[in-house]
């Protein structure tokens, strides 16, 4: 029998643009889970889409691909429908993207069977309920007549491995199908992508920037860098003894779980609960029944926020967690008075906000005290403005500076954040996107706040990009004595630069302390579920994984 | 060792890689056109008044490229001319009609409150009245001419601007880096003229530039309906109006060169503004 996936030294040249794959080999063989890692531009995603003849339009192509013997390279336009009907499916990252949202559910899975292979209705829908309970979803047959909005992010992307596995393909491509999702949801995911690959003995190329999430569904992992495999192998061989500098480099900048609290800041471990050494301090946030509220045109309430009570020491660092929904932005949004709250009391620095939007001057001066840096790089800057005059604007509205003076002063502190001068009049379309995050960091702090809120700060960044901001800003707070409100969904960030931790729930703080402690001695519930969600490599013990599971779905 | 250096292009030359070949003639014709009518004194071989009743009617030849009309006058120097009042009109009311539409869109989009709900119905009622009908109006209050059909024209077509740019205020004010202004103590006035502002004229503009072709259009048929530009004035609604007898008699000619121009640059303002949108729609999508 032939081959599975084997692809031969894939080369893509877009004219204009340069090569995006040099020389890619690999291959992938009946009942393996093959793991496909790199950041972003490293070429996963061409590398996937190749399997199915997918290639941008006008590249120059020199290699093969074969999927059981098909070159979809050479192919043509009938053996590749046939190909992509048969043999080969793809589950992308954004199920909201890849499916109707006029049409139900049902109509979505059977018509692939109705059209393709001429099953009658009644057994198109009868295998596609069959296969909906196959993927977990209960009430499947309710949901055939549900629409795609009715549906949370993880139901969906169970629908579409469903309408991926009603082919029963011998290849599964999977591009990123958990990175929208919220961890816990991920967890029952991939523990779905791995029982059905086994029991059906598919081949399965995983396509991930998550290291960690390779390794506890893929046996063996392809690195990718800049269009080139860096390093192949056994998955576990490649994590635990990297032969490329390039691995190492990505393996240490994955974050993990610390539960040593973080940095060694010592008397910063002061419980957020009003234990410790810095309890008599006054501190610069405090919140006191906060709560938002959203009246729907229905007249329904949503309560986003639901009395949040937290201290936020000067000079400390808390970490607010949770999943979507869970309220964190919510908070952040109200710290910096782009929300008014509904109910409670929020001070910062020892003066209450008002309840109503806040006048211009009393905007001016609250920016002095907090600032924030929001989550995606590529929308929090200005396009039109070069980055130089961005921060120098910021100087000249709040040291008073004249032009020349707030240029030196912006190119100083750019250059403190990383970016050299050389990029001080480029548009932030021509940076990347730490660049940009630090660029958006240099903007905030040129108000010289006291209090800095990261709103998911790094979610958007590749992961050794993140690691490099992550140090940056543990870099500034220490020499500007910042104090961080770290919003993320992302534990193991939290462990690394916050001594404190709120975890959130459906607008409720369900936990708080020290984050060592939270971290390795969880209390409630929830916070158990969202630590052991965490991808677990497939070597470590398999049991915490199965806690994750249960609560998954 | 070889450095390859990828700069980003700049200015015109960024544009140029992405008009296509027809946005590219779309854009000759539009300048050529402009040019005709700004250089027409100079440039025209005749006085597009002289009237020369032994040479009426007359076909195209070596003295009258295009022919003469049935006072014996030059087509080519008329329509030189004619171009000065044809677009002279359209770009006063584009001109007229983006400022008050960014603005007033501008302040629509930007207040939640009663001021953008109050100015989105006057939009609507705007909207409803055809723009040729309010032309008429103001020419019946103000006399005929240029300045009434243009006075109404500009309002006629504010609520096109004013809507679209309504709609993308509201898109833009909740982008981060709208917020982080905000958070940044940035005054409202500030963001909204200096930073947001700016930001939408590429997609406005797009608007604007569909605008001057329908303009157009509509200013020439006002004066073909004898409610425009007043004879001897020489423009190219009035041409196709005055070249109406010499039609019914079989000489097409004296008609359809200014017909022929007015589609000529409504198909090319069109071409040109559709190009502008879909490169700033993918742009941003």
């Amino acid at each position: 029998m032939t081959a599975l996936l084997q692809i031969e030294d894939l080369t893509l040249d877009l004219p204009g643009i340069g090569p995006l794959l040099k020389g890619v080999s690999l291959h992938v063989d009946d009942g393996e889970a093959v793991a496909l890692v790199g950041e972003s531009g490293s070429g996963k995603s061409l590398t996937t889409r190749a399997a199915l003849g997918l290639f941008p339009g006008r590249s120059r192509l020199s290699g093969t691909v074969s999927v059981r013997g098909l070159d979809t390279v050479t192919a043509s336009r009938q053996e590749l429908l046939a190909l992509r009907r048969q043999r080969a499916s793809m589950i992308f990252q954004d199920p909201r993207a890849g499916i109707n949202p006029v049409r139900t559910v049902g109509d979505f899975l059977t018509e692939t069977l109705v059209r393709w292979k001429g099953l009658p209705g009644a057994e198109s829908r009868e295998r596609a309920v069959k296969q909906l309970e196959q993927v977990g979803l209960g009430r499947a047959r309710e949901l055939m007549d549900q629409y795609p909005h009715q549906l949370s992010g993880g139901m969906l992307q169970r629908v579409m491995i469903a309408a991926a596995l009603l082919d029963s393909p011998e290849l599964l491509l999977c591009d990123e199908p958990t990175t929208a999702l919220d961890v816990t949801t991920q967890a029952g995911i991939v523990r779905l992508l791995r029982d059905e690959q086994q029991a059906r003995g598919m081949g399965m190329l995983f396509i991930t920037h998550d290291l960690n999430l390779a390794a506890s569904l893929c046996d063996r992992v392809y690195v990718l860098r800049h269009g080139e495999v860096v390093e192949n192998g056994a998955t576990r061989s490649v994590f635990l003894a990297p032969q490329r500098d390039y691995t190492r480099e990505l393996l240490a900048a994955t974050p993990t779980i610390e539960t040593d609290g973080g940095r060694p800041d010592g008397g910063d471990v002061a419980g957020a609960d009003g234990a410790g050494p810095a309890a008599s301090e006054v501190p610069l946030l405090e919140a006191a029944g906060l709560s938002k509220r959203y009246e729907l045109r229905s007249g329904e309430v949503i309560t986003a926020l639901d009395g949040a009570d937290f201290r936020l020491r000067a000079g400390g660092s808390l970490g607010v967690v949770g999943e979507s929904g869970s309220g964190k932005s919510t908070l952040a949004r109200l710290v910096v008075a782009l929300e008014t709250a509904s109910d409670g009391e929020l001070t910062l620095g020892g003066s209450a906000r008002p309840r109503r939007p806040l006048k211009a001057g009393e905007r001016k001066l609250l920016a002095k005290d907090v600032q924030i840096v929001f989550q995606d790089p590529y929308l929090s800057l200005d396009p039109r403005i070069p980055v130089g005059r961005a921060v120098a604007d910021v100087f000249r509205l709040h040291r008073k500076q004249g032009r020349r003076e707030a240029m030196q002063s912006s190119r100083d502190l750019l250059e403190r954040v990383g970016i050299t001068s050389a990029r001080f009049e480029a548009k932030p379309r021509a940076l990347s996107g730490g660049q940009r995050q630090r660029v958006a960091l240099a903007k905030a702090l040129a108000a010289r706040p006291r209090l800095l809120v990261l709103d998911e700060a790094t979610s958007a960044l590749d992961v050794s990009v993140q690691a490099q901001v992550l140090e940056l800003v543990e870099e500034l707070r220490e020499q500007l004595g910042l104090t961080i409100l770290f919003v993320t969904h992302d534990l193991a960030v939290v462990s690394r630069l916050c001594s404190e931790l709120l975890v959130m729930r459906q607008g409720r703080i369900v936990e708080q302390g020290a984050t060592a402690r939270i971290l390795s001695a969880p209390e409630h519930e929830y916070t158990r579920t969202l630590i052991g969600s965490r991808p677990r490599a497939l070597w470590e013990s398999d049991g915490v994984g199965d806690a994750a599971h249960a609560v998954a779905v | 060792m070889t450095l390859t250096l990828q700069l980003p292009q700049t200015g015109i030359r960024r544009y140029g890689s992405l008009l296509s070949p027809l946005a590219w003639a779309a854009l000759l014709v539009s300048a050529a056109v402009v040019l005709a009518a700004l250089l027409a004194p100079a440039l025209a071989p005749y006085d597009p008044d002289y009237v020369d009743l032994n040479n009426v009617l007359a076909g195209p030849n070596a003295q009258h490229l295009l022919g003469t009309d049935a006072l014996g006058r030059d087509l080519l120097s008329r329509i030189m001319f004619g171009g000065r009042t044809a677009l002279l009109g359209p770009t006063i009311v584009v001109l007229g009609s983006t400022a008050a539409g960014l603005l007033l869109g501008l302040a629509a989009g930007w207040s939640d409150g009663w001021t953008g709900k109050v100015l989105g119905r006057v939009f609507d009622l705007l909207f409803s009245f055809p723009a040729l009908l309010l032309a008429m109006l103001s020419i019946a209050l103000f006399g005929k001419g240029l300045f009434a059909p243009i006075l109404a024209m500009t309002i006629a077509y504010v609520p096109y601007v004013a809507r679209l740019t309504q709609g993308l205020v509201v898109a833009e004010r909740t982008r981060p880096y709208v917020q982080a202004y905000r958070v940044l103590g940035f005054r409202t006035p500030w963001v909204v003229l200096g930073r947001v502002m700016p930001n939408l004229i590429p997609t406005v503009g797009a608007q604007s530039a569909l605008n001057f072709g329908y303009v157009l259009a509509d200013l020439a048929a006002l004066s073909f309906i004898g409610l425009g530009v007043q004879p001897p004035t020489s423009d190219w609604g009035a041409m196709i109006e005055e070249s109406r007898g010499a039609l019914l008699g079989g000489y097409v000619l004296p008609a359809f060169w200014p017909a022929f121009v007015v589609v000529l640059v409504v198909v090319a303002v069109n071409v040109i503004g559709e190009e502008l949108s879909d490169r700033i729609g993918g742009k941003l999508s």
